[in-house]
């Protein structure tokens, strides 16, 4: 009775019916589920960064994760590079969330533009009495910063990441993590090199000082909690010596080779005359350069 | 009534409403007979018929290169217009290239190293690497932007350091490069138009990308013209 009384009921439900288009809208969803609508790009990070699905290697979606980042992220990583804080560590609190490859590639990118730009200003400075000095843009030394940066910003973190891997670190970092940290450590040399334009040997030796003991602070710092439970001591204070001898050693190095003068005339140093021109022009290029 | 016979009811009244559309249907129309004088003056007097088959190749080269200067002046107008971005072409950006990088030359007595081909090579290299690199990271930072409109964008946008490249040549015929007043004079006329590029590509670039992200997009912009108006510059003789 009760069944025979249901059936014809439930047929007359049973049908497809027209929904008006206004009321099927994208905020429909949330009626239903009352979640917040996922396309809201104000939470997309806080929700969504636990549980990214991971696309396939060879699609398009798989290497934007990668760069994944906002400017105020941005921006706060390149601060933090080279702004030593004690209280937290640059990778757990920068980093952590998504480490991006945006950065690490475009301020290698910068520093291989102020590097090769700067250094040949210097040499144009520094030789600019000298009629002879053809002076050109030198792409045997872009070359060869490019080959320098991008070989330092991911052979050194490859073997970092290599050597806390093979040791069974408790830290867990990741090798994108390690190589962010790396890209980013690179910053401070980027305004550095764009003063050592300033032909003064004692002002650039300075700058170096302060450029290097800053970010290598920063730089060691992040990796410290990785070594510090090393089973070995001398281990994991040789890795931090090495960490921190190759930063300062590629500083010295770009400074030794970019911004030593040739001497392209046979035997005459630069003359007085020479200098107060060099210091007239100084003033007047870094507003180019900047 | 069953459901089948209402489906039924509504197929017939389908298909006479496709038979009073053929009804309707205008069916009467000019065949185009290739050989036919007539045919074909009237398809030549006509620039926007798409039947381009039978054009003379002047007319096809004349309206070719009147796009191309239709987005030259585009670029001096920066305005947010998405014609350039629409019809994209690559020929703009090809002769821009190749006049730089011909303009930006070394000669070859120059004993610089490598001989004036190599600078040529060494300007067209970064300008498309550049350009492309510029534009994998816009579309990796989420820009919805098609790769090769990017590329058109970045490269139209050359037009002001092409024409810094001419000025500064004009400038160094005049005199020698080591005079002050004549440098200062190149270093005003390409800051401008670096200044000019880059403000035109963010305009047509910085809509198709996210609202927090446009820096990002824009920062590498800024240094691609940034290396290409280095190069004009540090080109003395």
């Amino acid at each position: 009775m009760a069944l025979s009384g249901y059936v014809p009921a439930a047929d007359d439900q049973l049908e497809f019916q027209d929904f008006p288009e206004d009321e099927v809208g994208p905020a429909a969803p949330n009626s239903f589920t009352g979640l917040p609508d996922p396309h809201d790009a104000e939470e997309k990070d806080d929700l969504l960064t636990g549980d990214r699905t991971q696309a396939s290697f060879w699609t398009f979606e798989y290497y934007q994760a990668f760069f994944d980042v906002d400017t105020h992220q941005v921006m706060s990583r390149l601060l933090g590079s080279f702004i030593p804080r004690l209280h937290s560590n640059y990778l757990q609190t920068y980093i952590r969330p998504n480490p991006d490859l945006y950065g690490p590639f475009w301020v290698c990118a910068t520093l291989i533009c102020t590097i090769a730009i700067s250094g040949d200003l210097a040499a144009f400075m520094q030789t600019s009495g000298k009629m002879d000095f053809a002076w050109q843009a030198d792409f045997k030394k872009v070359s060869i910063a490019a080959t320098a940066i991008f070989c330092y910003a991911w052979l050194v973190p490859l073997i970092l990441w290599a050597l806390l891997w093979f040791r069974g670190s408790s830290s867990s970092y990741t090798f994108l993590e390690i190589a962010c940290v790396y890209g980013y450590s690179l910053t401070v040399y980027v305004p550095i090199s764009i003063l050592w334009v300033i032909p003064f040997v004692w002002l650039r030796w300075l700058l170096l000082v302060i450029g290097t003991s800053t970010s290598g602070f920063v730089l060691l710092w992040a990796f410290w909690p990785a070594v510090r439970d090393e089973g070995k001591k001398i281990i994991g204070i040789g890795c931090m010596l090495l960490v921190g001898l190759m930063h300062v050693g590629l500083a010295i190095g770009f400074l030794l080779y970019f911004f030593q003068v040739p001497e392209y005339t046979t035997g005459s140093t630069i003359t007085p005359a020479a200098n107060t021109t060099m210091s007239t022009t100084t003033t007047k290029m870094p507003s180019n350069v900047t | 009534m069953s459901t089948s016979a209402r489906n039924a009811d509504t197929a017939d009244f389908h298909y006479e409403q496709l038979d009073q559309s053929i009804g309707e249907l205008d069916l009467e129309g000019d065949i185009m007979v290739p050989g036919a004088a007539s045919s074909v003056a009237a398809a030549a007097d006509d620039l926007s018929d798409p039947d381009t088959l039978d054009e003379p190749v002047l007319a096809t080269v004349v309206r070719d290169l009147r796009a191309v200067g239709v987005k030259f002046r585009h670029v001096f107008y920066p305005r947010r217009n998405p014609a350039l971005l629409r019809d994209w072409d690559l020929w703009g950006p090809l002769l821009l290239c190749i006049t730089l990088a011909a303009l930006l030359r070394r000669d070859g007595s120059d004993d610089g190293g490598g001989g004036g081909d190599a600078h040529f090579a060494e300007v067209f290299v970064v300008i498309w690497l550049g350009a492309v690199v510029v534009t994998l990271n816009s579309k990796l930072i989420g820009g919805a932007i098609s790769f090769l409109q990017s590329v058109c964008v970045l490269g139209y946008c050359l037009l002001p350091l092409t024409i810094a490249a001419v000025v500064c040549q004009l400038v160094l015929l005049l005199g020698s490069s080591e005079s002050v007043g004549l440098f200062a004079t190149r270093v005003i006329v390409v800051a401008a138009a670096f200044a000019w590029s880059t403000f035109a590509s963010t305009a047509f670039v910085a809509d198709s990308q996210p609202p927090r992200r446009k820096v990002l997009a824009c920062y590498p912009i800024f240094l691609f013209y940034f290396v290409v108006g280095w190069l004009i510059l540090s080109h003395a003789r």
